[in-house]
């Protein structure tokens, strides 16, 4: 049996219909689990090396496969993987294994490249895969700097727990913003 | 701000804001001058207006009292002053501070906002107190008596009514002089001043190759001219010889220019048997909106509402006549008793109901100065519309897209050529065939893009006067070429240098006003910016007659800094491009203007973000000058492809000179001074790319590789590249929209393979 069901996207003050659709039990029990009252945060959850990552939905502009012809950028370090051409947008690519120092593995298929929007910059990460998107509620966050992982804690923001997992929230603000990037050229002239 | 009415006001008021700034800047050296005045409160009035109407009623309100200010000023009731328009300028930071707030949000400056009105309120008690109040009481006075004067006139005799008339202008001019208790300078060219035009021609004038509409074509191009025909005189139909003037004219044209330029058009029509005479109209317009428009009345028609005729009624007037002209008969022939005319009792009315047929053939012929002076103005209200800046980026950027695309087809063309012959030959036509509509788009887009520099040269106006205030020094700004275009991405950028350069010109250059004198100077110094076009580029000049920069002082400068040894010798080329080196400064004191030694790298460094260059040259006690040299526009260069280790790198194609494979004996290696290449004579530095991109190349010496020479500046540099790729038109991708601005790379683009290139910053490469 189908449902009709009204799509309104609602923030504090504005209310905005979208349309109706279709769905059936299943769909709808699937999305109750997603659609919750509490506060809290749609997360594009990916995976990196042993770990699963996290990150807010919002900033996510698309996803697409590692493109062909990547052009280097002369005296980058080796994690600026380099720029291409996304529909006339010439965006950087930043491999998250090497910013991270993990253990560099040959990219297979399933690599994947998530174009994400920081203060109108469109910067592409790569990762191992995307797996998922979910919801986590505020208080299932944690704010964590004592967790042992693999990657520099000052680029995490904390963890969030969900039934069978623990995702790890990657602050991508800070890892994109202007300060880190303008210590690539530093680092490089000094040598 | 998401209101697009309010939107709308913020970019018209920034609009007026600039052109009120110009005004109060004339109005400081012309305070006399009515048209400006007038100008101003106009502009005032509009901002007080349109604030009103999107609710900002602070704003309204603040515009309100500068409002106020001009219209006394315009009533005579204070006299204009040098400091009235350092009021209005301040008012006009207050509008910013307001405009910030509309658009940002948050608050106005309101130490600002009450600084300046306390400001006024004392201009006001001040100005009040010395002239105002008497000379105001005693033009009413003036007035109620011409009054009088007037209707015992009118009751007077008709047959004196010549000299009346003359009377009337006596009064009426001493009363201009009395009510305003300021002469106006510009009485005879600024303001709008009403003509009457007595236009009879001899009636076998036509026969004689001449046309009154020639005359009354020239008189329109004055200004706004309202004619009445007089059709006393028409024969009737049988009787009527088409090659003969029956008809008879009284106008009255309202005109800015000089009343010898109405003198200059008649005189070519006035001989014995002509009739062509004008005068100034014995009523100045109070309102030029409506009574520009009004036609000459007899003067006996003293009346308010019957002296001032609308076109629009004018209009009606003639044009149910070309319809039905016996039902407005009576109509048209009561105007014509009331039509205006000294003559009138010499030539008695003899119209009759044929002649009044003709008479519409004759208006038909009249309503055609009128008709086009309507459609020029409504076209003009059509010829242009307002697009928002971020709208005409995003259709640059989509022609860019499509200019790539091109080159992509191109690409795909030839390789279908190679498997099919006949297709690809098919579809190579028609991509050269849409070469060229991409080519006109992009020349268009372009186009559009552009906006004169004048704007941004005219904003040094007012940082010049509050500098001289300020400093007591005096100087004088002169503009030149304020026409030439340039992208407005570019004019906009380049506001900034143009301020710091201007503001080292006061600061540094001119001297004061006693120095001057000393050394032989105009006390007053002169700093001119000239724009100008030249070979694909603009070039702006900014010059002073100061005390100049003398180059031995900066070299000590600089040897004391550690920039240079005290042996070294340099050029005064050399010498005067260390005035760009970081951190360098000649002044051991420091103002507000400027001297912190942060500047001029940061001026050429924006000049550089722009592909531009600049130079300094100077004379000791002659004045300095400081040349800018920008592309046109900042979206689209012609670029030189070329490979190194398999990377394609674009060079803008301005900067390179040549490209050569050298033969050994050309390159020479030079201890600590790496590789030269010697090119007719001359020895050129090289660089080997891949060493300075890190890169492996295909070609490890010039001699199998190329060699292409580029030249910033007068600079020259051999690059060591594996080969030319391709040149040709591209587009200019910012580096720092989505990552950093990288150094020695000016920016990104992508080939018509659709791969990105890097666009190499041959400024850095050079240094």
């Amino acid at each position: 049996m189908k449902h009709k069901a009204k799509v309104v996207m609602e923030d504090n003050q504005n209310k905005k219909y979208l349309g109706t659709v279709s769905l059936s039990d299943e769909e709808l029990e699937d999305m109750s689990l997603d659609i919750s009252y509490s506060e809290g945060t749609r997360l594009i959850t990916f995976i990196l090396g042993e770990e699963k990552y996290g990150l807010d939905i919002l900033k996510v502009r698309e996803l697409i496969s590692f493109p062909e012809g990547l052009t280097r950028i002369p005296r980058m370090p080796d994690f600026i993987v380099g720029m291409f051409n996304l529909r006339g947008l010439v965006i950087p690519v930043m491999d998250l294994r090497k910013k991270f120092n993990m253990p560099g593995e040959e990219r297979h298929e399933f690599s994947v490249i998530i174009i994400v929007d920081v203060e109108n910059k469109n910067i592409g990460l790569t990762v191992d895969a995307v797996s998922d998107v979910i919801f986590v509620k505020d208080e299932d966050m944690q704010d964590t700097s004592e967790l042992a992982v693999n990657v520099d804690t000052k680029f995490i923001k904390g963890v969030a727990k969900t039934k069978d997992e623990m995702i790890i929230l990657l602050d991508i603000d800070y890892l994109l913003s202007k300060e880190e990037f303008d210590k690539l050229i530093e680092n490089k002239s000094k040598e | 701000m998401d209101n697009p009415a309010l939107e709308e006001f913020v970019e018209e008021v920034e609009e007026i804001i600039e052109d009120l700034e110009e005004g109060v800047l004339l109005l400081e050296e012309q305070p006399k001058k009515r048209s400006l005045i007038d100008r101003i409160f106009r502009a005032m009035h509009t901002i007080k207006g349109g604030a009103g109407m999107v609710m900002e009623t602070e704003l309204a309100e603040y515009a309100h009292h500068f409002e106020n200010l001009l219209d006394k000023a315009r009533n005579g009731e204070i006299v204009c002053t040098p400091e009235m328009a350092s009021l209005l300028l301040g008012s006009i930071d207050g509008f910013r501070s307001f405009l910030d707030k509309i658009r940002e949000g948050g608050d106005v400056d309101q130490e600002l906002i009450d600084k300046t009105l306390e400001q006024l309120r004392e201009f006001e008690n001040n100005a009040g107190k010395t002239t105002s109040k008497p000379p105001a009481e005693k033009t009413v006075e003036k007035a109620k008596e011409t009054d009088s004067k007037q209707t015992e006139e009118i009751k007077d005799d008709e047959i004196k009514l010549e000299q009346v008339a003359e009377e009337e202008q006596e009064t009426e001019s001493e009363k201009t002089e009395e009510q305003v208790d300021v002469q106006w300078d510009d009485e005879d060219e600024g303001e709008e001043i009403a003509y009457l035009l007595h236009l009879k021609f001899d009636s076998e004038m036509l026969r004689k190759g001449s046309d009154p509409i020639l005359l009354i074509k020239e008189l329109t191009e004055l200004g706004d001219l309202a004619m009445i025909p007089h059709l006393g005189s028409l024969p009737d139909l049988k009787n009527l010889d088409p090659e003969e003037i029956h008809l008879w004219w009284s106008a009255k044209l309202v005109t800015t220019h000089p009343s010898e330029e109405i003198e200059n058009i008649l005189v070519f029509f006035q001989d014995e048997k002509n009739e062509v005479k004008f005068e100034p109209a014995e009523s100045p317009p109070e309102d030029p909106g409506l009574a520009s428009h009004g036609i000459y009345d007899e003067p006996e028609e003293k009346e308010q509402e019957q002296n001032k005729v609308d076109v629009s009624e004018v209009e009606s007037n003639l044009e149910p006549e070309q319809k039905e002209g016996e039902k407005t008969k009576s109509e048209s022939e009561s105007k014509e008793v009331e039509e205006p005319e000294k003559e009138i009792t010499t030539e008695p009315d003899s119209s009759d109901a044929e002649q009044q047929s003709l008479s519409i053939q004759q208006s038909q012929e009249l309503t055609p100065v009128k008709d086009t002076k309507k459609k020029t103005t409504e076209s003009k209200t059509t010829q242009s519309i307002r697009v928002t800046v971020e709208r005409l980026d995003k259709l640059q950027n989509l022609v860019g897209e499509t200019v790539i695309n091109q080159s992509r087809l191109h690409l795909l063309s030839e390789q279908i050529m190679k498997v099919d012959d006949k297709l690809g030959e098919m579809l190579l036509q028609f991509v050269e065939d849409n070469e060229k509509s991409v080519q006109e788009l992009q020349d268009q887009i372009l186009q559009v893009r552009m906006i004169p520099v004048g704007s941004i040269l005219n904003n040094m106006k007012r940082t010049v006067r509050d500098y001289a205030t300020r400093s007591k020094k005096k100087i004088k700004l002169e503009i030149e070429g304020g026409d030439t275009e340039l992208d407005k991405t570019v004019t906009e950028q380049l506001q900034g240098p143009l301020v710091h350069l201007v503001r080292n010109s006061m600061d540094h250059g001119i001297e004061d006003s006693e120095t001057r004198i000393k050394n032989g100077k105009d006390p007053t110094g002169t700093i001119s910016l000239k724009a100008s076009q030249q070979e694909g580029y603009v070039i702006v000049e900014i010059e002073d007659d100061g005390k100049g920069i003398d180059p031995k002082v900066i070299f000590d400068s600089a040897v004391r800094k550690g920039f240079i040894d005290e042996t070294d010798e340099l050029t005064e080329d050399e010498i005067y491009k260390m005035l760009f080196l970081p951190g360098f400064t000649t002044t051991t004191e420091v103002t507000d203007v400027s001297g912190r030694g942060v500047g001029m790298d940061t001026v050429k460094r924006d000049i550089e973000a722009l592909l531009g260059t600049i130079e300094i040259s100077s004379k000791l006690n002659k004045g300095t000058s400081t040349k800018l040299k920008l592309p046109l526009t900042l979206a689209i260069i012609e670029g030189m492809m070329i490979d190194v280790g398999n990377q394609v790198f674009t060079i803008p194609l301005l900067s390179v000179n040549e490209s050569l494979r050298p033969v050994p004996e050309q390159i020479k290696k030079i201890k600590n001074k790496g590789e030269l290449v010697e090119i007719r004579g001359e020895y050129i530095p090289m660089m080997r790319l891949h060493e300075l991109l890190n890169i492996k190349p295909r070609f490890k010496e010039p001699t199998e590789g190329l060699v292409v020479v580029v030249q910033h500046a007068n600079r020259k540099q051999c690059i060591f590249v594996d080969e030319i790729v391709d040149q040709g038109p591209v587009v200019i991708k910012s580096m720092e929209e989505n990552f950093i601005q990288v150094p020695g790379i000016a920016g990104a683009t992508i080939l018509g393979d659709g791969r990105v290139s890097f666009i190499l910053d041959v400024a850095s490469l050079v240094n």
